[in-house]
């Protein structure tokens, strides 16, 4: 796009390649979008990423050649330690032979490997380009064969910026799309310096926002371009999406859902809410928020970047330093390496340089322990149009868009140090929630206090629609809390004792089955959410609204039956959060299971706008209505009244 | 839609299983005022056949063992003859016996707006799937299910820990299950 690349003669050496363009490429990221003409293929529109780009993604293969040259060195250190050691003069082998004859071939070895990598280099980055109009992105490789991705903006679910370790040494970042739906479903553009990325974000974020709102007014029929079309039972059949034999493939509502839902239970109301206040700090806003909060009794300040949490990379690190596992790995690595000093310090000769470095596996072990720490700090959160923006990451920055109305379970945890500080953790299983690269990924809050977990629990699910005379906040504190409650939070006794009345506990017999948590184990039903309150050596708290259930299934192994006891799971997305109704007296849990399937079919008839409690939107009824092709649902739009959810 | 829509729950088919259904039904009636469980539903059975294909993919597997044991015993160790011969056997009959019982218990209920699917009986397990959250169905049979004309189904939730497959069912009534169930499917589709 903007590199003199194409014009330099084809050897240019990846360290003056990098000098000298990142210097045009940090000048031009001024202008939003770089020329519509690529000078090198000449197709409108195709862009080229920073020219450095092969070079990074192949920064392992050098890295993996240091690593050997580090290996080399180490066995010529070692013999020359030993022959110190016995006193005779070291033997300097390669080094001296090196020196003597042949140092100008190792030269124009070094200079002949700088320029085949130059020149892979340079091929490499001449076959990626992108371009990105108001219907799709594309990324195009045409190394040896031509390959084409593109994804359609109105079916992008989240574009976000990264940094990893490398390229950031660069001042570059990439950028993923992910689509809605499937395994490969991420496009990534990588990589273009920092603002370039983030200019480039912006701008697709408008086109998105235009491209879905182009196709909301038409969403019956623009779900027929679907990669699973909603077909006829019998047509679909050729369509079969995944398995061995012939299936029927049904469309989901997926992007258009949040224009097709009028249910004003979920993240959709905040970010109605909020809508248009974000990024500029107003009172309004502020305002507005602290509404959404407000069931939940917490309110959010906001920073002067408009960033609602902010949590610093030391408290995280200490919080990760607190939990169980890391105690386990670090009382480890002492052991080993006082192990290790021992046996240099009293049997010397007996352990060498090499010994020593086999303990670099537990390094990396701790390493990768503390590289989800790292990914969390510098946790920072604020509210944007598409949803919770969230930025982390010490070495490796990240940013991404968090869509709070497709959360499908929070949970709120606290491991057993995290008493003396109060701390909580929460995290949340998303549709579509391939979204990430491992871990963290799933985190709203890596460690806050109580009320930061409040609010982000609030923004997460705004609707708590707790049971008549109880409010969310008290029946939170039961739910985190138990029996502790009154000790630690705020809130009035007898409110508490009311609250905990509606905790289902399990019956005595599972007291053999859990010990430790029978106590505090229970669950409650609100209007919007199940709350399961489990865990004694890791308090949790999971909420699982029940709209979003997919399936559940009651079960029961051979010793639950020896105590008449069942657990029923609620199935979510996948993510790190499995609800589970651990241990319940055998007729409650068949009346959980059939009740609850009952208040999870009616809070969907809500979401969608079925049932006539949120069907007052026109809109959102005509559509719903052409997408039903006009076929009523058998009868049962009322939704049942239930003693719990007597709210709604 | 064939089957009738609103739940006028039709009266108690004969439970294929009778040992193990009346114990949740007797404690529902225990607390006063809880709906009838598991009982209230009418679950259809899948096809006696079924239990005959996978007694036929067991026997394949005795079959082997049977050979090696023979041969084996025979040209090189008398003693294994006796020790495995009866292992075989005995196999072979907990195989038989758990089979039929583990046919018998498995079961699917086409409800208003979901459907219930049961199996097992020493991890027994019923799972519901609401019409609305089905992503797709899938019919599937391998070469001995298709033998006996049986074919399962398979549901698809956005979760992937949903658990509902009903295996042998006849190869039409698992057709008509699928269109149905995508019908319903697409009718009572939710919003992720």
């Amino acid at each position: 796009m903007d590199q003199p690349a194409p014009g330099q003669p084809e050897g240019a050496q990846p360290e003056s390649a990098q000098s000298e363009s990142a210097q045009p490429a940090s000048a031009q990221s001024d202008s939003p979008l770089p020329p519509a003409v690529d000078a090198a293929t000449g197709d409108a529109g195709w862009k080229r990423v920073h020219p450095l780009t092969p070079a990074i993604n192949l920064i392992a293969v050098f890295l993996a050649m240091i690593a050997g040259l580090i290996a080399f060195g180490q066995s010529v250190i070692d013999d020359v330690i030993a022959a110190i050691r016995e006193g005779r003069t070291p033997d300097m082998g390669f080094f001296a032979w090196l020196g003597e004859n042949r140092l100008l071939w190792v030269a124009a070895a070094v200079v002949a490997f700088f320029l085949i990598a130059g020149l892979i280099n340079y091929l490499l980055w001449r076959a990626m380009s992108y371009r990105v109009d108001d219907e799709a992105v594309y990324l195009r490789e045409t190394l040896i064969s031509r390959k084409l991705r593109s994804a359609r903006l109105d079916r992008v679910q989240s574009i976000d910026v990264y940094q990893k370790i490398v390229p950031r040494l660069f001042g570059l970042a990439g950028l993923v799309f992910d689509v809605a739906g499937g395994s490969d479903s991420k496009i990534e553009i990588a990589y273009l310096t920092r603002s370039q990325a983030e200019t480039l974000r912006a701008d697709m974020l408008t086109r998105v926002r235009a491209a879905k709102q182009r196709t909301a007014p038409e969403a019956p029929g623009t779900r027929a371009g679907e990669p699973t079309p909603a077909e006829g039972p019998g047509d679909g059949r050729a369509s079969t999406a995944s398995g061995t034999g012939e299936g029927t493939a049904i469309a989901q509502p997926g992007v258009h859902a949040r224009e097709l839902r009028t249910g004003d239970t979920l993240g959709a109301r905040v970010m109605r809410a909020v809508h248009g206040a974000a990024g500029e700090v107003t009172a309004d806003a502020e305002q507005t928020l602290d509404e959404v909060l407000a069931p939940y009794r917490v309110a959010a300040r906001t920073d002067a970047e408009g960033r609602i949490l902010r949590i610093p990379a030391h408290i995280v690190i200490l919080s990760q330093l607190f939990t169980l596992g890391m105690i386990v790995t670090v009382v480890l690595l002492a052991a080993a390496v006082g192990f290790f000093t021992i046996m240099t310090v009293f049997f010397p000769g007996q352990i060498s340089l090499t010994v020593g470095l086999s303990f670099l596996p537990v390094v990396f072990g701790l390493f990768a322990a503390v590289r989800s720490t790292f990914t969390n700090a510098n946790f920072s959160a604020s509210l944007s149009e598409d949803g919770l923006q969230v930025a982390r990451g010490l070495l490796s920055t990240s940013r991404r868009t968090i869509r709070l109305e497709r959360i499908q379970a929070v949970r709120m945890s606290q491991p057993l140090l995290w008493r003396l500080t109060g701390w909580w953790k929460v995290e949340f299983n998303m549709a579509g929630g391939e979204t990430g690269d491992g871990d963290g990924d799933n985190v709203l809050l890596p460690v806050g206090s109580r009320e930061q977990a409040l609010m982000m629990l609030a923004l997460a699910l705004p609707d708590p629609q707790p049971a008549e005379g109880i409010d969310a906040h008290t029946l939170f504190a039961a739910a985190m809390y138990a029996d502790r409650a009154a000790d630690i939070t705020d809130t009035d006794p007898a409110a508490l004792s009311a609250v905990e009345q509606r905790f289902v506990r399990q019956p005595a017999s599972s007291r053999w089955l859990d010990p430790l948590t029978y106590r505090r184990n229970g669950w409650t039903v609100t209007g919007s959410m199940l709350i399961i309150r489990s865990g004694w050596f890791i308090r949790q708290v999971t909420c699982t609204p029940h709209a979003r259930v997919q399936s559940m299934r009651w079960h029961q192994g051979p010793l639950q039956r020896r105590f008449d006891l069942a657990s029923i799971n609620l199935d979510s997305t996948a993510g790190p959060i499995a609800a589970c109704v651990l241990h319940q007296s055998i007729p409650v849990s068949w009346q959980f299971f059939f009740d609850h399937a009952e208040r999870t079919r009616s809070a969907r008839a809500v979401l969608d706008g079925r049932a006539p409690a949120a069907a007052q939107q026109l809109v959102g009824q005509e559509l719903v209505g052409q997408r039903l092709g006009g076929q009523q649902l058998t009868g049962q739009h009322t939704p049942p009244q239930h003693e719990e959810g007597g709210t709604r | 839609m064939s089957t009738p829509a609103p739940p006028p729950q039709p009266p108690r088919q004969p439970e294929p299983q009778p040992q193990r259904e009346p114990q949740p039904q007797q404690r529902a009636a225990q607390p006063g005022p809880l709906p009838p469980p598991e009982a209230g539903v009418a679950f259809q059975p899948v096809d006696r056949r079924y239990a005959y294909a996978r007694l036929l993919t067991e026997s394949t597997f005795l079959l082997v063992a049977l050979i090696v044991v023979l041969v084996v015993g025979i040209l090189f160790w008398k003693p294994l003859l006796w020790i495995g011969l009866p292992v075989i056997a005995a196999w072979a009959i907990f195989a038989v016996w758990l089979i039929f019982r583990q046919t018998r218990a498995l079961g699917y209920a086409e409800r208003a707006s979901d459907l219930l699917v049961r199996h097992g009986i020493m991890f027994h397990t019923t799972s519901v799937v609401p019409y609305g959250r089905l992503q797709y169905v899938e019919v599937s049979s391998g070469p001995i299910e298709r033998m006996f004309g049986l074919a399962g189904v398979e549901l698809h939730t956005a979760s992937a820990s949903t658990d509902a497959t009903i295996p042998g069912l006849p190869r039409a009534e698992a057709e008509r299950l699928r269109d149905e169930l995508a019908t319903r499917g697409e009718s009572q589709l939710a919003g992720l």
